[in-house]
């Protein structure tokens, strides 16, 4: 039996932060446990090359990209952008839980890769560089999607009210 | 709070995880196993009707040496080549794409795909695909070879008497368009690489009859793919 102990070690100690990526582009930890397996099983496969790269990190990341957009072209997760994002009135004991759905929803009404943009530019921490080497595009195709990204987002979150007396007014 | 913040906090606190190593790390040896045996007997009844082939050949040819067939240059030896079953398919696989293309590259009947061994060290693998005719005194090939899509920017191939530009498709994709020498007989260059990890390079060497953007389109084909 082959030993794997190296590409183990790499797989606990990244998974957290892979799995919660791939939460950030599915928007369900259901479907984010589903990418990150599919994407462990692709590295494990390709494991003896991939180890000898010498950023191991960046191409886990594009490998759970590429699998999170090939699983959004499968017909059944196609998903289906609304034009208009729920906004409601909330108690300041759910402030936590709205914020959240609120920019998980923001997110969702993002483009494929804007959205990849976002999570990898202001979640994972990447420069410009990086992240265009994760997409494979270049670095002016990120800033331009990360400028536009960020517009969608300002433009949505101004309009998160602050209360539930704000939101009634 | 800044999206960097908001970010974090969606994320802060996980339900826990589906995933099982231990029960990934066996599917993947279980698939590996299974592909191992597929292509072990596939390989055998490949082999058995080759040399069912052969030995038919044999007796026909009354042992005269083999010819390239009608118009089918043999323009440069071989170097020793694979006996992997795998790679004579998939070299199959390619001579159908070359067969299907159109009369503007003037393939010859009989021109085929071979396995050779990398020379460059450029294929991951070690081995490349390639097909080599001649189309109105221009030598034309086609290298299909598994590598990595190069991370800089600029173009490796540049020099006193050579352009190259790099371009991005909108799928992600690399490509290089290369021009060295002037005049008559220019040589030009296109490669297309992509993010399943094939690379395709198009010759045009001694002729002006086929131009960068023929060639790139060429290079382009999703028929060279070497995945699946």
């Amino acid at each position: 039996m082959p030993d794997d102990s190296d590409f183990r070690e790499y797989v606990t100690a990244r998974l957290d932060q892979l799995r919660r990526t791939a939460y950030l582009l599915c928007g369900d930890w259901h479907a984010a446990d589903d990418v990150t397996s599919t994407a462990i099983m692709k590295l494990m496969r390709h494991w003896r090359r991939i180890r000898e790269l010498e950023n191991v990190d960046s191409y886990a990341r594009q490998v759970l990209l590429r699998t999170w957009l090939d699983e959004r072209r499968r017909p059944w997760r196609r998903e289906w952008a609304t034009a208009v994002l729920p906004v409601r009135a909330v108690a300041a004991a759910d402030r936590v839980v709205d914020e959240r759905l609120a920019i998980m929803g923001h997110l969702a009404a993002l483009p494929a890769r804007r959205r990849a943009v976002i999570v990898l530019r202001f979640y994972d921490d990447l420069s410009v560089e990086e992240t265009a080497a994760v997409l494979g595009c270049s670095t002016g195709t990120v800033k331009s999607q990360t400028s536009r990204a960020l517009d969608t987002l300002r433009a949505a979150l101004v309009h998160v009210p602050e209360t539930a007396e704000e939101a009634a007014r | 709070m800044n999206l960097q913040e908001m970010l974090k906090t969606a994320v802060a606190d996980p339900p826990p995880s589906d995933i099982d190593l231990d029960d990934l790390t066996q599917r993947v040896r279980r698939r590996q196993v299974s592909t191992r045996w597929a292509v072990g007997v596939g390989g055998l009844g490949l082999a058995v009707t080759v040399a069912v082939a052969a030995a038919g050949l044999t007796t026909l040819d009354d042992g005269a040496r083999h010819r390239p067939e009608n118009g089918a240059t043999q323009l440069v030896p071989r170097p020793p080549a694979s006996a992997d079953p795998r790679q004579e398919l998939m070299a199959a696989r390619l001579t159908v794409q070359l067969r299907e293309l159109g009369p503007e590259f003037g393939v010859p009947a009989g021109t085929v795909f071979a396995v050779e061994r990398g020379e460059w060290g450029a294929a991951s693998d070690g081995y490349w695909y390639v097909a080599r005719w001649s189309s109105g005194g221009v030598q034309l090939a086609i290298i299909v070879r598994r590598a990595l899509i190069p991370q800089e920017d600029g173009c490796a191939k540049n020099g006193p008497d050579m352009s190259c530009e790099r371009t991005e498709g909108a799928d992600g994709s690399v490509n290089y368009v290369v021009t060295e020498g002037a005049g008559a007989a220019p040589s030009r260059q296109a490669e297309n690489y992509r993010l399943d990890d094939t690379a395709v390079m198009v010759t045009a060497t001694g002729g002006t009859a086929f131009t960068v953007e023929q060639l790139l389109t060429l290079a382009q084909l999703p028929g060279w793919s070497l995945v699946g």
